[in-house]
């Protein structure tokens, strides 16, 4: 057995090691990283701000308004959570402190506690305002063209009941690697 | 707030750090990936991880614990991800299937073997894999990981008997 770990220790490596400057440089790189996905996050955010802003302001239909209104309201919260809940954070600050059977825990949950509730956070917040837009679609469209409006209301409908039932099935695949791991561990750590 | 000796505390931390355990976390980063661009791309992400955390070191653990806590769990969230774009199955210490090797493989052949073995491991065996493999003892191997004692001399174990049973040709092997 000494000799497996002799081999395993004496494997050629490519050995790395960075100057404070180069890790600095690294760092800052990341965050430059980070914040230009949150400006493209803001900025899609900001665009349907403006279109529906833009639609609020020049219709007179009450319910016009009140889909505009839902919409930069959905997008506005799905936004909120991403940039405080959901983000990616650069170092874990538990990263040197948790044992790693933990870390691999608290890590399986918080995916499986985001996929589980998307209906929640990404998926709910916006289908206010999407239902009102099309039932108002069907409703006002011409009888020539009340089908076209159906099967796009059906298609949508589609895919948001995809997106949430691809997520489900993500945060029931997750569950049951942290029951096995539970098992593994022969306890369950807090969540 | 952070004080000008804090920072040069978490420096000097992480040059030693960096010297005495680079070779490990060089080995530790192939453990977890096989493409060599991506190994490259993990060890970075964890000689970055180690620089900030050290910023919050306390010195209940050893700086080696320190260490193979923010690689192994830098790692483990590198595969989580990877897994996300590429599933894999990942099997369990009393699950792998291997084929022993030849009794006069040499030390390359049985790296390799070796490498290979441990990647298709669940991520906790591998942790206490490449831990004892790096020569940490139970204790130390439960300290990294959180595991009870009974759980990581168990886990010991069966990485024994797995390895003898699949790779003892390193006994007759050549360097």
């Amino acid at each position: 057995m000494d000799d497996l770990r002799q081999v395993w220790q004496s494997q050629e490596v490519e050995e790395m090691k960075f100057s404070v400057e180069e890790l600095r440089a690294k760092a800052a790189k990341f965050q430059r990283r980070v914040k230009n996905r949150n400006l493209r996050e803001l900025l899609a955010v900001a665009i349907v701000v403006v279109w529906c802003g833009v639609g609020f302001w020049k219709t007179d239909q009450a319910a016009q308004r009140v889909i505009s209104a839902l919409l930069i309201a959905g997008a506005a919260y799905v936004m909120w959570y991403i940039w405080t809940k959901a983000g990616a954070k650069s170092v874990p600050e538990d990263i040197g402190r948790a044992g790693c059977a933990s870390f691999y825990r608290a890590e399986l949950v918080r995916q499986r506690d985001l996929a589980g509730s998307v209906w929640k956070w990404y998926i709910g917040p916006i289908v206010p305002g999407i239902a009102l837009a099309m039932i108002y679609g069907i409703v006002t469209a011409a009888p020539a063209r009340r089908w076209v409006e159906i099967a796009w209301t059906v298609a949508v409908a589609a895919l948001f009941w995809g997106v949430g039932w691809l997520n489900q099935r993500g945060a029931r695949r997750l569950d049951r690697r942290i029951a096995e791991l539970d098992r593994e561990l022969g306890s369950a750590p807090a969540s | 707030m952070t004080t000008t000796s804090d920072v040069s505390g978490q420096n000097e931390l992480y040059e030693q750090a960096a010297s005495e355990h680079g070779a490990a976390l060089a080995r530790l980063a192939r453990g977890y990936e096989a493409d060599h661009d991506k190994q490259r791309d993990l060890l970075q992400e964890i000689h970055l991880a180690l620089w900030r955390s050290l910023e919050g070191f306390n010195g209940l653990c050893s700086l080696r614990t320190w260490v193979y806590r923010v690689a192994h769990n830098t790692a483990t969230s590198y595969v989580i991800r990877q897994r996300r774009a590429r599933p894999e199955v990942l099997v369990g210490l009393e699950e792998v299937e291997t084929s022993p090797v030849e009794a006069d493989a040499d030390r390359k052949v049985v790296l390799n073997r070796l490498t290979d073995l441990i990647r298709r491991l669940k991520l906790v065996d591998r942790q206490v894999i490449l831990a004892w493999l790096d020569g940490m003892d139970a204790a130390e191997i439960g300290e990294l990981t959180g595991l009870s004692s009974g759980n990581v001399a168990t886990k010991v174990h069966r990485i024994k008997n797995m390895l003898a049973r699949d790779l003892q040709g390193v006994r007759n092997g050549r360097s």
